[in-house]
């Protein structure tokens, strides 16, 4: 039951990052390898403001929250004039940072050894909380994520970056700010991730710089490509997939490298076959063909 | 180099030594980035499409010279052509299956990014299964021995390094301009259909074009090997520096892509003589990114010659 309860809350925790990241891939054709450095700084955040200024849950979210939305900021202002693969890279670089940042800013974020013993004294209204108890808010908080970025992504802001997807020239010759509508989806894309890294924080109680790194970011983009972007399902699709895949493997009995190892091969291999055959993903509604043909 | 000797001339003591170290550091930091970048930039403009497998070539590189060399026991300069020879055959054969499957499919950019970073996993992933994750070292002797040039230590990789940058880049200058091989890379690079049209064999271009750029890159990764050792991520850093120094030095131009890197390396080097150590690459992309932030489309280029990035 342990077992089944923490699957569950591992799926809605990646479920939330990859929603997140789907504001930025469906729905504004900016493929963006960052998710991984905003759940790291959302989880830093919160864990250094439990475990240092004993905040409650609620108070070290909006911490997290808050220092994503800053990086995010940044993010943007120094990616305002790229786009395609060249942003694709910007983000790439940005999250090298990050990593390093995590490891070597030992004063803020313990380097190596990161962070340990989170214990908020209050989650929510509750002073105790049992692995179920964790279960239901880790889903409800998914579908609060899931219903505020369907609220978004169907209002004016996401037909604005749908229109920025498919040409950025024409939509800022009808008036459209491309910049400051690009720099709201990378916010609310980032604030959404660190939802999710406040909520593995707090549910693992243990955090170091190896869970936020690069691979997680490809894993997360993985996700949202698998599942289908562009769409609520589709990444809810994708992050339960390749969250049961490979706990199914772990029944097979290979030693833990050689199958993580395995593991990746079998995303690359998935991003491979979807890109050549069925670019929107399992049920997702872009196709990532918005783009100028090579 | 005649810097160096003017420096330690000029200049007296522990400074001057300093100085002369950071100097050569930063030369043979910058050359590693220089080669990857000319190769980079080379590929990109004749292709139009960003290659992550570029990264798993570094290591292919380096890990196949590593194999012939430690494990065949073939005589290191057979084991370095060898090496250097496959990985150019990997990378037309990834050009030819892969990337050519893709394009007539009628692909979007991000649909080929998207496939090459899957292609890099996978290709990443398969080297750390037949070789293991731990680090390993091309050089023979843990020790080389260093040359005294006016007080600065340089290592011979470092000036072996320096060397195969310059010939790098004599190499694509002369490539580019002066055969009618270079005039084909150019015109397909300039306008691919009209060259084309123009009975241009474009499809064989790009062949030998990824053929070319991936032996530039297994050189790049057997210098590393060399150098600092390899491990299966270690052409991601050289890949990520080779493109800002592509785009800083603007994509294509192999001049300015090297005094890019070069400039990228000294930065490198010099940032942390005041610096903490974590900053080294910090400093470098903050450089990068107020450039491109100012000039996107590189420092050395006219900016008449406008291109999207």
């Amino acid at each position: 039951m342990i077992y089944i309860l923490h699957i569950a809350i591992l799926v809605a925790i990646y479920s939330i990052l990859a929603m997140s990241l789907d504001v930025l891939v469906g729905h504004s054709g900016l493929l963006s390898l960052t998710q991984g450095a905003f759940f790291g700084i959302g989880a830093y955040a919160s864990a250094q403001a439990t475990v240092i200024y004993h905040l409650p849950f609620i108070m070290s979210l909006m911490v997290g929250m808050i220092a994503a939305w800053f990086f995010s900021v940044v993010l943007a202002l120094f990616t305002a004039r790229l786009k395609g693969d060249f942003y694709f890279i910007a983000t790439f670089a940005f999250q090298l940072l990050i990593s390093y940042a995590f490891v070597d800013l030992t004063r803020i974020t313990g380097g190596p050894l990161g962070i340990v013993d989170i214990r908020p004294y209050a989650f929510f209204w509750m002073s105790a909380v049992s692995q179920l108890d964790f279960a239901v808010m880790a889903g409800l908080c998914a579908v609060i994520v899931a219903l505020v970025i369907r609220r978004i992504t169907a209002g004016p802001l996401g037909r604005a970056l749908h229109c920025i997807r498919e040409d950025d020239v024409i939509s800022s010759g009808y008036g459209k700010n491309v910049f400051l509508l690009r720099l709201r989806a990378m916010a609310v894309s980032a604030v959404s991730a660190a939802i999710a890294g406040v909520l593995y924080a707090h549910y693992v109680t243990f955090i170091d710089p190896s869970s936020f790194t690069f691979s997680e970011s490809v894993l997360v983009l993985a996700m949202v490509v698998i599942g289908g972007s562009g769409s609520v399902w589709g990444p809810v699709v994708g992050a339960s997939t390749l969250i049961l895949l490979p706990e199914l493997l772990r029944f097979v009995g290979l030693s833990s490298s050689t199958a993580s190892m395995l593991r990746q091969i079998m995303y690359g291999s998935a991003l491979i076959g979807l890109m050549l055959w069925r670019s929107q993903g399992l049920i997702g509604k872009y196709d990532f063909r918005g783009d100028d043909r090579v | 180099m005649p810097s160096v000797l003017l420096t330690g001339e000029a200049l007296q003591g522990a400074l001057a030594q300093q100085l002369a170290q950071f100097l050569a550091n930063g030369i043979s930091a910058g050359s590693v980035y220089a080669i990857v970048g000319v190769g980079f930039g080379i590929s990109y403009s004749v292709c139009k499409y960003f290659q992550f497998t570029q990264a798993a070539l570094i290591a292919l590189g380096a890990y196949m010279a590593w194999s012939c060399f430690h494990l065949a026991g073939l005589p290191m300069i057979v084991a370095l052509v060898v090496a250097i020879g496959f990985t150019g055959c990997v990378g037309a054969g990834l050009q030819y299956f892969f990337y050519n499957t893709l394009v007539s499919r009628h692909s979007s950019r991000l649909v080929i990014l998207l496939a090459s970073l899957g292609a890099y996993i996978v290709l990443q992933n398969l080297i750390s299964l037949l070789f293991g994750d731990e680090f390993l070292t091309l050089a023979k002797r843990d020790a080389s021995v260093p040359l005294i040039v006016s007080s600065a230590r340089i290592t011979s990789v470092q000036l072996l390094i320096f060397v195969t940058n310059l010939l790098v880049c004599c190499g694509g200058i002369l490539l580019l301009k002066f055969t009618a091989y270079g005039r084909f890379c150019r015109a397909a690079a300039d306008n691919g259909e009209l060259a084309r049209e123009y009975g241009v064999p474009v499809t064989q271009v790009h062949l030998g074009v990824s053929f070319v750029t991936s032996c530039v890159f297994a050189v790049a990764g057997i210098l590393i090997g060399f150098d600092r050792g390899m491990g299966p991520t270690m052409g991601f850093d050289p890949l990520l520096m080779g493109v800002a120094a592509g785009i800083v030095g603007g994509i294509g131009n192999v001049l300015g892509t090297v005094s890019a890197a070069l400039l990228m390396g000294l930065v490198e080097v010099f940032g942390v003589w005041r610096l903490p150590t974590q900053w080294q690459h910090g400093l470098v992309f903050a450089i990068v990114a107020v450039v491109v932030f100012l000039r996107p489309n590189g420092l050395f280029v006219k900016s008449s010659s406008i291109r999207e990035l």
